[in-house]
């Protein structure tokens, strides 16, 4: 064996753990891809069926389904990946006896699972929904590029905070598995935040995955353009979220190896 | 040689500290397979770990030019759902083996685990013993200059740990082993000089059998 650098070895062992997750999760018996799409799918029908009628005259140029789906999908790779990192650490320890193997490793390449795996379902969804007739041409694709960038740093940022704050604390797992579930109402899946009155409007905005939802979709749709989202705050809780878990991160790193 | 400089580990329990290693400065050899040998819980096996870079010290250094294996114990590294195949490719790949390096070593872990067509089931239908022949025989694929062998050589058969024995013999020619090993009779075969760990000091016996003799007076 020559001698690699950190970074080679790094690359080596994020690319042997994709694999190995790409084969857990979609090998031949299991269902993972079909549950990704047909999850999502049957909540999309679900709010369609409930506030279809009623966007139409709030939104209009805007097909419903269409703007359900980007919300839809871009809270399940949120919560999907912040909830499963909480125990990344701990499912992952017997892999801490190779050395080479470091527990952000492991979170990096579920990320790099999970965006591949949603990339395709968005495909799908978008083959769908211009085979039923919907508009789905995006509008600004460099935009939209960008802001799922930052997207994703954001999601990977908060993982990681997760994952070691998780690994020392059952009680935030709790917490975080209670806060999760009203989220879902509050990050503007099924909403614009223009629909919303005015009094709750700011308190709501404090969610950046509202700030970013809303953004997203004005990348997307040409005919839907949000008055009150900030890309400043995302930016700014991106920032400062990468930063406090990279800081936490290298500080228990060691620990979180040895535990 | 491996040198531990001031190194002091220690566990906390109810607050107080449990030393495993009190400001220990010693030099090990190169060239000597090592027998490591302490009560329970004196900490020969998070010296091994130690050793083999998974776990650190409180303060002090633990250097060393060599190449060492991942320490092979009863558990760990391994993924249940996925076969002993795959998990053996797993671990060739981020070892940055190349193709056909890879398709080489599988080939020999097939063959030198014995584990037949459980070698393509998913270790979750493991025994412990056909995991530590799995671990085993992954180790032995790779080209290091110490094997860190933790209690891996106590399960399973008698044929397969003979095997195991013979093969290390094998590799003592320019490998060496550390061993940790509650069979007084497998660190004589096996090792040459010996590691005492009791109550925080360390030490070492460039004999194996006067090791085993100090700690029989303990």
């Amino acid at each position: 064996m020559e001698q690699r650098t950190s970074f080679e070895i790094q690359k080596a062992v994020i690319m042997s753990l994709f694999l190995r997750e790409m084969k857990t999760r979609f090998g031949s018996q299991q269902l993972g891809y079909l549950w990704a799409i047909l999850e999502p799918a049957a909540i999309i029908v679900v709010f369609w069926v409930m506030f279809g009628f009623r966007m139409k005259k709030t939104m209009p140029g805007v097909d419903y389904p269409m703007f359900l789906m980007i919300g839809m999908l871009a809270w399940n790779l949120f919560s999907g990946y912040v909830t499963r990192s909480m125990n990344a650490f701990e499912a992952n320890q017997g892999l801490f006896v190779y050395k080479q193997v470091k527990p952000v490793d492991t979170l990096i390449s579920r990320l790099l699972v999970e965006c591949l795996l949603y990339l395709i379902v968005v495909c799908v969804f978008i083959i769908a929904g211009y085979l039923l007739g919907f508009r789905v041409a995006i509008d600004n694709i460099p935009g939209l590029a960008a802001i799922l960038f930052l997207f994703i740093l954001f999601t990977f940022s908060t993982g990681l905070l997760f994952a070691v704050v998780g690994n020392f604390s059952e009680n935030f797992k709790k917490v975080v598995g209670l806060i999760m579930r009203p989220m879902f109402f509050m990050s503007g899946i099924f909403f614009s935040v223009q629909d919303v009155p005015e009094k709750f409007r700011d308190l709501l905005l404090l969610n950046p995955c509202l700030n970013f939802l809303e953004l997203i979709r004005t990348e997307y749709f040409a005919a839907f353009n949000s008055q009150h989202a900030s890309l400043l705050y995302i930016v700014s809780c991106t920032l400062v979220i990468s930063l406090l878990s990279l800081w936490l991160y290298s500080k228990l790193e060691k620990r979180i190896i040895a535990s | 040689m491996i040198s531990l400089k001031n190194v002091t580990k220690y566990y906390r329990v109810n607050g107080s500290k449990n030393y495993i290693l009190k400001n220990v400065t010693l030099d090990i050899p190169s060239n000597t397979n090592v027998g490591i040998i302490g009560k329970n819980g004196a900490g020969k096996s998070t010296l091994l770990r130690m050793i083999g870079g998974i776990d650190f010290p409180n303060s002090g250094k633990i250097e060393s030019d060599k190449k060492f294996s991942w320490p092979m114990a009863l558990s760990g590294g391994f993924q249940g759902s996925l076969s002993g195949k795959e998990n053996a490719q797993f671990v060739c790949r981020f070892y940055g083996k190349s193709h056909d390096a890879i398709r080489e070593a599988l080939a020999e872990v097939e063959e030198f685990s014995e584990l037949g067509k459980y070698f393509y089931m998913p270790i979750k239908t493991y025994s412990t013993g056909m995991k530590s022949r799995l671990g085993f025989a992954m180790s032995m694929a790779f080209d290091f200059d110490y094997y860190l062998i933790d209690e891996t050589l106590s399960v399973g058969d008698k044929y397969f740990k003979e095997k195991c024995q013979k093969k290390i013999k094998q590799l003592q020619d320019n490998k060496n082993i550390l061993l940790v090993n509650h069979g007084m009779a497998v660190l004589k075969n096996m090792c040459d000089s010996g590691i005492l760990l009791n109550d925080g000091e360390m030490q070492y016996f460039e004999n194996i059998d006067d090791a085993i003799k100090e700690y029989n007076r303990i």
